[in-house]
Formats: structure tokens, sequence, C-alpha cells
């Protein structure tokens, strides 16, 4: 039975390079490292979960005095957000007629594209757009903002991230790469993203919608935060 | 009170009312809206960064009409003037476009 030895040999080499790497990191690491010297047999046991893992987060996500954030509160928000389905709200159909006439006068800017609830379940719609000053077609090419990143900014905002202001509703959240280990996580990097939305009501009966999205400090959204938003 | 001075008078109170909100943060100053015959030029700072806009001033009373509530001074002002000019400042105008002489960023 040569390969479960090896195997085994192999595991303990790994152990072995994993605590040299890890030894300077804190007291906590320090006290792992000696555990894995002295007991093979736990560190066998807890091999995976030893590793640092990294996580990436769209929404809010608690954290304490030190900024630190518990991992199963962290992976709790990546199973929120990677659930959310935003579905499609009904939208009053126009007539044949208006139809016709909307479609004349608008050129297609006013077109919807999605619509959907936010996190207060207030019915939000993405338009088509003029490409650019306003719209998803403009958010797209300048911000390299997706409607899911629309979407999900409005359906989970940070704390007191949904101000509404005259005719606008602005929502902001947070974008957040973690490194967690011993299932404490440290934010590694983060990005502001701010949508803007234009809640007058159009003929057509619905809001103008979406005017403006993008990620705050930069033109053009990082792809790690386009990422997380699916 | 004229056309021009009504559109000028609602950005200022628009800009008093939401400065500190998502909307206008607070560390942006508006420091004139002075109008040169139907051109809005809006001049703000931010720590010390001077930013500028120049935007047409609607004629009144022409409304589109996919648009009810547009072609009023408080439409225009938040949406000709504020969501722009901030979006410009807060997505990197200061990395994408050089000031002018006067150390002004024409967004």
């Amino acid at each position: 039975m040569l390969r479960p030895y090896v195997s085994q040999t192999n595991r303990r080499i790994r152990v072995k390079n994993q605590t040299r790497r890890r030894i300077t990191r804190s007291t906590t690491a320090a006290l792992v490292a000696a555990v894995v010297a002295l007991a093979p047999g736990v560190a066998r046991a807890d091999d995976a979960s030893n590793d640092p893992t990294s996580h990436t987060t769209f929404g809010y996500v608690p954290v304490d005095a030190q900024g630190q954030a518990q991992e199963a509160a962290v992976e709790e928000q990546v199973r929120e957000v990677e659930g959310f389905n935003p579905g499609e709200t009904l939208i009053p159909q126009a007539t044949p007629t208006e139809s016709r006439s909307l479609q004349a006068a608008t050129d297609g800017s006013y077109t919807v594209v999605s619509s959907w609830t936010d996190n207060l379940g207030k019915p939000t719609v993405a338009r088509r757009g003029n490409g650019t000053t306003w719209g998803l077609t403009k958010v797209q090419t300048k911000h390299n903002a997706t409607l899911s990143m629309v979407q999900k900014t409005t359906k989970f905002p940070r704390p007191g991230g949904r101000t509404t202001d005259g005719s606008s509703i602005v929502y902001k959240t947070d974008a957040i790469e973690w490194e967690c280990w011993l299932g404490v996580c440290n934010a590694k990097r983060s990005m502001s993203v701010k949508v803007v939305i234009e809640n007058a009501r159009l003929s057509d009966g619905l809001q103008k919608g979406l005017i403006t999205a993008y990620c705050e400090g930069v033109t053009v959204c990082p792809q790690w935060v386009i990422n997380v938003t699916g | 009170m004229s056309s021009t001075e009504q559109f000028l008078a609602a950005l200022e109170a628009r800009w008093r009312k939401s400065r500190g909100s998502a909307l206008i943060p607070s560390e942006i100053v508006l420091e004139s809206a002075v109008a040169h015959g139907d051109i809005a030029e809006v001049l703000v700072t931010r720590n010390g960064v001077h930013f500028g806009l120049r935007v047409r001033i609607p004629v009144a009373d022409v409304v589109n009409p996919m648009e009810p509530e547009s072609g009023t001074p408080e439409h225009w002002a938040i949406w000709e003037v504020v969501v722009p000019l901030i979006e410009e400042i807060e997505t990197d105008a200061e990395g994408r476009i050089r000031p002018d002489s006067h150390g002004v960023i024409w967004v």
C-alpha cells in the first residue's frame, strides 16, 4: 500500500510548508502551527479549513469595530445575492394606438428594457435611454455597468443607502473582496456603487427609471465588481 | 423674475436642500451659477479642485410630451445640472480632463 503512504507524506509536507508561510501572520497562526506540528492527525482533518479563502460580496455585511466580518455572514450575503432573481414585474401595456404614437415620438429611447422591484418593493425600470445622458445603454458604454449591477444595487443597498430627494431615488452599496481565515474575514478591496433613478412618471404611466449607474472614483467599473453582480 | 433667473434660482435652491445627501456630497460646494445668454455656467469645488459645467437653459414652456414634468426649473436643476455634474466629478473627471488656464475642469 505505497500510494496511501506517499499521499500522507505529501500531505504532511504540504501542511509543513503552509505552516511556514503563515507563522508570521498572527499569534493565532502560531498557535495553529504548533498544533499542526504536534498532532499531524489534527492537521490532516483541518487541512482544507485552515486555508485562507476569498469571497466577494455585493451589499451589506456587518463588521465589528476592527472592520472584520464573520465568514458565515459573508457567505450568507454571497448566497443571498447569487440567489436574487429580479424576475419581471408586469408592465401596463399601452393600447396599439398609444404604442405606435409613443414609438414614433420616442425613437426607442423610452423602451423599457427591464422592470423589477427595489429593496422596499417599489417597481423600478430601466429604459434604453438616449445613449449619452441617461438610460441603460449610456451606463453600459460609459461606465461598464450592467443591468444586473443596477438591479442588485437597488435590491441590496447599504444601510441608509436608499435616499429619495426631489424626484430622484439614489441607491448606494458596496462590492467587497474579503480574505477569510479561521472564520474571520478582512476586506482586501472595496468599491462603492451608485445608482440614480428618476421617479417622475412619463406619459406611458411608468417612471423614467434608470438615469445613471457607476462605480465611485473611477470612470469604468472594474471587472471584479461586474463579476460579483453576475 | 426672468425665466433665466428662475432656472438659476431653482438650481441654488436644490443645492441648498440636497447638499450633504447622496445626491450632492457635502464636500462639493456650489461657487457660482450665472447665465451667458441661454447658457448656464455652473462652478463648484471639491477639496480645492474647481469643476465647471456649461448647460443650455431650456426655453420656457417647451415640454417633452413623453416627459410631462420636464422643462420646469426644478426638473432642469436636478436632471440637467446636479446629476450629470456630480456623476462626472465622482467618476474621476480630475483624471480624465485637463483643467483650463484658470484651473477649472470643464466636465
